[in-house]
């Protein structure tokens, strides 16, 4: 039962793409490669220079704030209501935090892979042309790519929602995101900075495998961090508050 | 026969000292009393001996071993004003709860929440139980599980006298098992009527009250 309901929020995002895409459904189709037009919807094209670069700007943003809301509290409730009696009893709080990391895993993963299919088929509805091997891997990157980022954004909101609070976590998060997609597009060229900073994905006309699983391997390590860092937090978390309605 | 002993248990937070160098022994089968007023550290203390907070020094042992993965105490607790899920049941609570441990099942549930004298099959949702229904279904988690160790904050807080009676022989029964049983209670005919040993605590420390 737990897990349908989790599964039905994950489902949220469906006829949200839809509502926010419903012009997109009834334009003309353009000759444009199915991938192409995919990169564009998830990520923005940002010009600088001569180079257009794909950056998760504030437009494309919305979904992963959708699952900030519904899922920054996914570790966090724990330690609202009967916490107390929640905590006196669990076996370790260690096993217990990455019992929850491992399930906020397989939940982004659900929500990029359906996140990424509504928009795959959008994409193949406005391109007149058929979906290719390379189309393929590009969905395959980006799911994973989407899937790390979001649950890296959502553990960072739990912990800090179980430091600081719900509304100052959620806020904080949303400021250190702005702060990224600032420096996004700025257009740095500073090869560290692009690897590392997760809403800078790299030059459009140069996106190389190689690149994309340097990325994907920097954004594993933020979360792995995050996580490690995580587990000292919750191991050191006294259960203060007293729960009263 | 179980045990638990404190060594210079203390709590600091933010510089100010909660908890003072506790020292402590309790036995199974015997039933402690806390006295003490208001915001002398007895809840801390509670929290301390359920693992919900940790020591900023000292030790705490339960049958001779600190906590560790492989030594994880069976303990029953009950903190005042700490409350269970207010959209649930009695038994969905507990159900809940239960599920933790996986060491008890349905019908202990619904036996253990008979024991302290509420209806296990009642729809009613905890926000809507009165303060003394409240007390009886947190007594009712903290023993549901047969605990080793029992520390219960103000048991019988808005409670009537019938129902401190069943609260009384609930809390005997437990420690008749061979639990270790601490109450911290400004009820004094709780501390008169079950407690063999009483702490006094002030400004985070403890003694033993003759």
């Amino acid at each position: 039962m737990k897990y349908v309901k989790e599964l039905a929020k994950v489902l949220i995002v469906i006829p949200y793409v839809l509502i926010i895409s419903s012009t997109d459904l009834v334009g003309v189709p353009f000759d444009i490669e199915i991938a192409e037009l995919l990169w564009n919807r998830i990520f923005g094209v940002v010009t600088v220079g001569d180079t257009k670069t794909l950056v998760l700007a504030v437009q494309n943003m919305s979904f992963i704030f959708l699952f900030g809301i519904l899922f920054g509290h996914f570790m966090y409730k724990t330690f609202t209501v009967g916490s107390v009696y929640y905590f006196s009893r669990i076996y370790s709080r260690g096993y217990w935090y990455w019992g929850k990391v491992v399930q906020l895993g397989i939940i982004s993963f659900l929500y990029s892979v359906t996140y990424v299919m509504v928009n795959l088929w959008i994409c193949m509805r406005k391109s007149t042309q058929t979906i290719n091997h390379t189309d393929y891997c590009v969905v395959l990157i980006i799911i994973v790519y989407i899937a790390i980022l979001i649950q890296l954004i959502a553990v960072v909101i739990n912990l800090l929602s179980i430091k600081l609070g719900n509304i100052i976590g959620f806020l904080m998060v949303c400021i250190g995101i702005v702060i990224l997609i600032g420096v996004a597009l700025s257009g740095t060229t500073n090869s560290v900075i692009r690897l590392l900073n997760p809403f800078m994905m790299g030059d459009m006309m140069s996106l190389k495998a190689r690149w994309m699983y340097s990325k994907i391997i920097a954004n594993s390590i933020w979360v792995l961090g995050g996580c490690i860092y995580g587990m000292q937090l919750i191991k050191k978390k006294d259960i203060l508050h007293t729960d009263m309605e | 026969m179980h045990t638990v002993k404190t060594i210079n248990l203390s709590k600091s937070i933010k510089k100010s000292e909660l908890i003072v160098n506790v020292n402590m022994e309790l036995e199974g089968g015997t039933i402690y009393g806390l006295v003490g007023e208001n915001g002398s550290g007895k809840t801390m203390l509670f929290r301390m001996l359920s693992g919900l907070v940790s020591p900023t020094s000292g030790r705490i042992y339960f049958d001779g071993e600190e906590v560790s993965r492989s030594n994880k105490p069976n303990i029953g607790v009950m903190i005042e004003n700490a409350s269970l899920f207010p959209e649930f049941t009695a038994y969905q609570n507990l159900s809940y709860l239960a599920g933790i441990k996986k060491i008890v099942g349905k019908e202990d549930i619904i036996q253990t929440i008979g024991k302290v004298g509420l209806d296990p099959y009642s729809k009613k949702t905890y926000k809507k139980f009165s303060l003394g229904m409240k007390q009886r279904l947190l007594l009712a988690q903290a023993i549901m599980e047969s605990p080793d160790y029992l520390f219960l904050d103000e048991p019988t807080n808005a409670i009537d006298q019938e129902g401190i009676q069943v609260m009384h022989n609930v809390i005997r029964e437990q420690a008749d098992r061979g639990t270790v049983v601490l109450i911290a209670s400004h009820n004094k005919s709780d501390i008169s009527q079950l407690c063999t040993l009483t702490f006094r605590m002030e400004q985070g420390r403890i003694e033993r009250e003759e």
